[in-house]
């Protein structure tokens, strides 16, 4: 439903996401987690397509972006970072226009926006101007105006920045709600709303895709072991088998480059020392020797892993 | 039509939340005003020196109106930039750009429909401001061709300073800033005329080709010639094809 291809996009001479693929099957909620900067909202954008690709293909439901905007378009509902609401209007009047922009029929229109208010829970504040609704509330009137046509596709940019807790649970609910009829992919920093609410988290970092699984399988890839990096001069077989062979070693792999072996560890244990005694014993001529940290572990501690407010209810 | 008005009151809104707005148009119609009541009164003058034989190519229509709407060029130049000042850079500000531009519309379609719906203001000014001829209308008879010609003029030189500072309206999310532009573009289509003395016969002939204020004095002066108009409309399509490129590039920026 959602394709990104290799997407790349320079500003200026930052490459601000690089190398980006992932696929959204049809009716998931697909978390886009990452810390801030790490190219979630220009991703999106791209997507959008209100900015182009530098490089790479992206498309929704089917249609690219790029080369059939109109088509893609119409199949979306998109929630940006930054709030677009005309403070002049009414919350109703504002659905109406979005409505008629996105195209909905005329006739349809008025039960549109009925379904969306009803949807965001924001009916009780129809007839107000958006200028003097709350923060919380504003932000429900532009989710109601990413949903208002019904797209089979949508795009949410952090969509419960701004709420207080008993909000962001209303308005969760609302989002697994379009679950199975809708394809949806949201940001977010914060790791405990990736968890409630996605089928699936892509986590980025730095403009580069870390990781896309589901959240237990990513918990799970996190706290299963310690990894260590050795590069040698003279690899070969039997140094991997006496690596394998230590006290507490679970798994020795071949690394990325020539001469290097990760030893995975249990959780918690250090063998540095005794690695370093084997490859020396063995005369294999150690280069370097250090603990691997995962990028994906990087990113997890940058992220907002609680939530303050949420924890603390008051009674 | 029905979703064109609302659109067209929703744009309404925004221009008429702004106390720019208000101004701008209090003072076109001051000005006008202060104009229409100092021509009368030098033409009731002239009336009054004739003692009531006027010569046979005496047009009260011109000595009044012709003078009103060349000065009414200059009284535009300065209220179309605050009229089209908003369009775009506000929704740049307010970031409700976004929505629009990832909505199923192409830009041109963006540009042109907040393009008709400022000329349609632009139109409810000039039909206001037709109540200075029709006032006279009751008390005398006028050069309804003249007056036809001059009109015709405005709304063709309405409709290239419109596109003009729709354009300005695209480069920067400030609006003072894109009412500054749009200005001194205007500004430059009218100075040009002016340096006609300076340069050669060739370089004369195209500074006054390029000359708002000789295409316009034409039409005021009663000659409705498919060049003036041609020159305006031209003018008003470049300046929306360069508002659209301008859409465009910002993609890839
Ligand atoms: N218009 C721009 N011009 C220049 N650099 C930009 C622009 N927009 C974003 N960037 C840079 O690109 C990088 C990615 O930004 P992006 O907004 O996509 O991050 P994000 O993941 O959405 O962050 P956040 O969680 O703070 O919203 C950042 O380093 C940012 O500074
Ligand atoms: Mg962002």
């Amino acid at each position: 439903m959602i394709l990104a291809d290799a997407l790349s996009r320079r500003y200026g001479d930052r490459l601000a996401i690089r190398d980006v693929s992932f696929k959204a099957r049809p009716g998931e909620i697909l978390g886009f987690l990452g810390p801030n900067g790490a190219g979630k909202t220009t991703t999106m954008r791209i997507l959008t397509g209100f900015l182009a690709p530098t490089a790479g293909r992206a498309a929704v439901a089917d249609f690219d972006v790029v080369r059939q905007p109109l088509e893609a378009k119409r199949r979306l509902g998109y929630l940006p970072e930054t709030l677009p609401l005309y403070d002049d209007l009414t919350a109703r009047e504002y659905l109406g226009f979005v409505a008629r922009l996105k195209g909905v029929d005329g006739r349809k229109i008025g039960d549109a926006i009925d379904r969306a208010m009803t949807l965001c829970g924001i009916t009780d504040v129809a007839d107000r101007l958006v200028r003097n609704l709350s923060r919380g509330y504003r932000q429900r009137v532009g989710l109601a105006q990413a949903i208002v046509h019904d797209p089979p596709v949508l795009i949410l940019d952090e969509p419960t920045s701004a709420m207080d807790p008993r909000q962001i649970v209303e308005i969760r609910n609302v989002i697994k709600g379009l679950r199975g009829s809708h394809t949806i992919i949201l940001s977010t920093h914060i790791l405990p709303e990736a968890t409630a609410v996605c089928d699936r988290v892509i986590v980025i970092n730095e403009g580069r895709v870390v990781a896309v699984d589901t959240y237990e399988q990513l918990a799970a890839r996190l706290r299963r072991s310690e990894k260590t990096l050795v590069r040698v001069a003279r690899p070969d077989g039997r140094l991997t088998g006496r690596l394998a062979a230590l006290r507490g070693a679970v798994h020795v792999t071949p690394g990325e480059g020539t001469g290097e072996v990760v030893v995975e560890a249990g959780l918690g244990a250090d063998l540095r020392e005794e690695i370093a005694r084997t490859v020396v014993e063995a005369g294999a001529g150690l280069l370097e020797l250090r603990p691997l940290a995962m990028s994906l572990e990087d990113v997890f501690l940058r992220l907002v892993t609680h939530e303050e407010a949420a924890e603390e209810p008051r009674a | 039509m029905r979703g064109t008005l609302v659109i067209t009151r929703k744009e309404l809104r925004q221009l008429f939340s702004s106390p720019i707005a208000y101004v701008a148009l209090a003072m076109f119609f001051v000005v006008n005003g202060f104009l229409f009541y100092a021509l009368v009164g030098g033409y009731t003058l002239q009336v009054l020196q004739l003692q009531g034989t006027p010569p046979p190519d005496f047009n009260p229509t011109r000595i009044i109106f012709t003078p009103l709407y060349q000065d009414m060029t200059f009284v535009l130049m300065l209220l179309v930039p605050v009229l089209t000042m908003r369009l775009v850079s506000e929704e740049d500000r307010a970031r409700t750009m976004e929505l629009v531009v990832t909505s199923p519309v192409t830009n041109s379609a963006i540009l042109l429909r907040k393009y008709l719906d400022v000329i349609l203001l632009f139109g409810v000014l000039l039909v206001i401001s037709a109540i200075m001829p029709l006032s006279l209308a009751l008390i005398g008879r006028l050069d309804w061709g003249l007056l036809g010609a001059t009109y015709t003029g405005l709304v063709l030189l309405g409709a290239a300073f419109l596109a003009i500072g729709l354009f300005a309206s695209t480069l920067n999310e400030n609006q003072i800033v894109s009412a500054a532009i749009g200005f001194a573009l205007l500004l430059m289509f009218y100075v040009v005329g002016f340096a006609q003395q300076a340069a050669g016969t060739g370089g004369q002939q195209i500074l006054s080709a390029l000359s708002i204020s000789a295409h316009f004095s034409n039409l005021a002066s009663g000659i409705v010639d498919t060049t003036d108009a041609l020159y305006f409309l031209s003018l008003a399509g470049f300046f929306l094809f360069l508002g659209i490129v301008a859409l465009e590039a910002r993609k890839w920026r």
